[in-house]
């Protein structure tokens, strides 16, 4: 899955350690899903939307391949 | 989660883990040593126990995981468990057809042979995220 979560969190200026602990997650966690070699929970995918103000869809998307 | 409580658990995990390997060279050390019989059961029992705590600080320490951690703990032992298996598998297999392994002549040889496994699976696992 593709997402925007690098380029939300570099905006805000926020470190990957900043954004894990607003997660609750490890910064690891943080690492692997930016370089989208790890997808997140449902729960934690509304949890970045809800954190970032924005729909799921637009930080979250299938890659090509992913599509049905 | 945080990563101070995961260090913190870790460190549990490795106390209990040390604890374990030290009561056990003392039963070993008391059973070569010929030992009364009451003194290397609850020496043994005490290994037993702590075995137990460390099983107990491995499922604290798993609850304390995030998603993606548990994630690579589940690949870890997807890989582990059918390996450790075959392990057990092969020696068996060895000492059947009359070929006696140095050092895992008997089963109680075996257990820590078990945990290798679950190392090489953590490290497969951990890799694939990283």
């Amino acid at each position: 899955m593709k997402n925007a979560l690098r380029v939300l969190r570099a905006e805000r200026g926020w470190s990957q350690a900043e954004l894990a602990e607003r997660l609750h997650v490890s910064r690891q966690t943080v690492n692997a899903i930016e370089q989208e070699k790890y997808d997140p929970s449902l729960p934690l995918a509304f949890k970045v939307s809800r954190l970032f103000a924005r729909p799921i869809e637009t930080i979250f998307e299938l890659a090509p391949d992913e599509e049905a | 989660m945080t990563s101070a409580v995961q260090r913190s658990s870790g460190t549990y995990v490795l106390a209990t883990a040390a604890l374990l390997m030290a009561v056990y060279v003392v039963f070993v050390l008391v059973v070569d040593r010929g030992e009364h019989l009451a003194l290397r059961l609850a020496v043994g029992l005490m290994a037993v126990a702590a075995f137990g705590l460390f099983i107990a600080a491995e499922v604290r320490m798993l609850r304390e995981l995030d998603e993606m951690h548990r994630r690579i703990q589940l690949e870890a032992l997807a890989i582990a468990f059918p390996t450790a298996i075959l392990l057990v598998f092969t020696l068996g297999v060895l000492e059947r057809a009359g070929i006696v392994v140095w050092g895992f002549q008997r089963l109680r040889d075996v257990w820590p042979l078990v945990a290798l496994p679950y190392m090489i699976g953590l490290a497969i696992a951990t890799r694939r995220y990283r």
